[in-house]
């Protein structure tokens, strides 16, 4: 989904410019300590979502609920798009020295959720149920993680 | 007994087929984002569309002529013109999500990637237009699109709490974390998910197909008065399962497997084979309606021979348009654009060209030459001005909304 979110901003951005180039000036450049933040929250809802999705998939999947074919598609893209989250925020520079507070305490908890859904896939890949029953167990942990985090940025 | 059939059988695919990609990703889209506090936007589609399907399908009916075919000789052929290209590039941009979401359907059942089955959907959908009679390619992909019934059982079985959510239905408000740009944006989006343009070309050239006269009026008027508010509630069903499983935990839906997945959690596996043959028969029947409607309203515009009445010798450019739509659709598919994506603006851009579709038909609906004593009555013109406002209003808002906000990020 990160490429989802890349191919959506691509597909905005023609949108913006063939017909509203105007508001595009009215808007502004989003390079402040606000837009960091807002771009710091929008990830942590991303990998909060993705996480959660990968976590659901696999609750269903361990318990015989969900085919193999249907949980590794869900699981897969949640995945990936989980990569494209952490990525996308990890690549934006901190505007200010105050910024750098907000990438200190969102990074790290970003990077466990990137580590928690690939627990996830592997486990799924290994047709490892045991695996999977303990990856979504650490993931209850790092979405808690995620929603205090969440809860700061706001 | 033969006529009850026809109307029960009407009903059953009217309900089926309401359903398209557009529907299913964005309410389950709006209900995991906004809870019920949208359900309101569907009434209101729901209701528009019943008024303008069934005009559309009066004036086939009575005039045995389809919508473009009036349109252009009724208002000309420049304002003709503009409602065909404007009509006709959202027509073929459902028409691609359609395909997208027929592939992505057959993704989750097979784990085979999405882009391999792109080319497949492609070819069975053009094989299906060119071979398959219309009334079986309607009842089969209707009745089989019943299958999304598995939402509202699902519903049921989640046991939510009914009283939260009928009051957040009725009581319709931004959400605290919500921007009311973001809650106006998805408003625009699920009117015109509800008033897919091509829905009322398809319905009108289906009269046509299916050699309707005044007599069938009766049955027309079943199937859209019952047929679609019961599709309507499917709609509302696929919303409500996604406020009660996926909004709790922070769930966004930006794929297809995540519309499924509180269908997984009520049913399990079988549920998910259901929602499954749902998804498959509600998309590849869109597709095919979608594939014809760009066929119909370029056919109709030029006055061509058109239509599966005939043979596809004697419709040769209707069928080479329908070909080379399918073509186009994969080609843009291929290009790796997320299906969802293309859904999600399919159904904003449908909302800008509301005006287009709808305006003509109002117009054709009030002109004694063509509909005699079957000309709109008062309360068919009360709600089609009313309606007419709405479209206007919605179409006007949806690009700035859609700047405003980012595409609802």
């Amino acid at each position: 989904m990160g490429d989802v979110n890349a191919s959506r901003r691509a597909a905005l951005g023609l949108v913006v410019l063939a017909v509203a180039s105007p508001a595009l000036v009215a808007c502004g450049s989003p390079g402040d300590l606000a837009a960091y933040r807002e771009e710091a929250s929008t990830s942590v809802a991303g990998a909060t979502s993705n996480l959660a999705t990968i976590q659901l998939a696999l609750q269903e999947w361990a318990g015989g609920r969900s085919p193999s074919p249907a949980t590794s598609v869900l699981v897969g893209d949640a995945d990936t798009a989980m990569s494209g989250v952490v990525d996308g925020f990890a690549a934006l520079d901190p505007p200010e020295p105050r910024a750098d507070s907000v990438r200190a305490r969102v990074l790290p908890v970003l990077d466990r959720a990137e580590q928690a859904a690939a627990s996830g896939r592997i486990a799924l890949s290994r047709n490892d149920v045991d695996a999977a029953k303990q990856a979504t167990q650490q993931m209850s942990s790092v979405l808690d993680d995620l929603d205090a985090t969440a809860v700061t940025l706001r | 007994m033969k006529r009850l059939f026809a109307v029960a059988l009407g009903i059953l695919t009217a309900i089926g087929g309401f359903v398209d990609i557009g529907d299913l990703v964005t309410n389950a889209l709006v209900g995991a984002r906004f809870g019920m506090s949208l359900a309101w936007v569907v009434l209101v589609g729901v209701v528009g569309i019943c008024v303008f399907a069934e005009m559309s399908g009066r004036v086939a009916a009575v005039s045995g002529r389809a919508t473009f075919d009036l349109v252009r000789e009724r208002l000309g052929p420049r304002a003709g013109l503009l409602n065909l290209v404007g009509s006709m590039a959202v027509t073929f941009l459902t028409l691609t999500a359609e395909i997208g979401g027929v592939a992505l359907a057959l993704e989750l059942a097979t784990s085979v990637s999405h882009l391999l089955w792109v080319p497949v959907v492609g070819v069975a959908v053009w094989l299906v237009l060119w071979r398959v009679k219309f009334a079986v390619l309607e009842n089969v992909f209707g009745l089989a699109g019943l299958a999304l019934v598995v939402f509202a059982v699902a519903l049921w079985k989640l046991g939510p709490d009914w009283g939260g959510l009928a009051s957040a239905a009725m009581h319709p408000s931004v959400p605290v974390t919500e921007d009311w740009a973001v809650y106006a944006y998805y408003a625009v989006a699920l009117f015109g998910a509800a008033m897919t343009p091509y829905e009322v070309f398809f319905f009108s050239s289906g009269g046509i197909e299916e050699h309707w006269t005044p007599r069938e009026l009766g049955t027309m008027r079943a199937n859209v008065f019952i047929g679609f508010p019961l599709g309507g509630l499917l709609s509302l069903s696929i919303a409500a399962v996604a406020a009660t499983v996926l909004l709790p935990r922070g769930i966004e839906v930006e794929t297809l497997g995540q519309v499924a997945l509180p269908v997984v959690v009520a049913g399990g596996k079988l549920a998910l084979a259901f929602a499954l043959l749902g998804f498959f028969a509600a998309t590849f029947g869109a597709a095919c309606e979608t594939g014809l409607s760009v066929g119909y309203s370029i056919a109709q515009y030029f006055g061509w021979q058109w239509g599966k009445f005939v043979e596809p010798l004697r419709a040769a450019r209707f069928h080479v348009v329908v070909v080379l739509s399918c073509i186009a659709a994969v080609g843009i598919l291929l290009t790796t654009v997320d299906p969802v994506m293309v859904t999600e603006y399919s159904v904003v851009f449908s909302a800008i060209a509301l005006p287009l579709t709808y305006l003509p038909i109002l117009v054709v609906a009030n002109d004694r030459t063509y509909m005699g004593r079957h000309v709109n009555g008062w309360l068919a013109n009360s709600l089609g001005t009313v309606y007419l406002v709405l479209v206007v209003v919605a179409s006007v808002a949806a690009i700035p909304l859609m700047v405003i906000t980012g595409a609802g990020q």
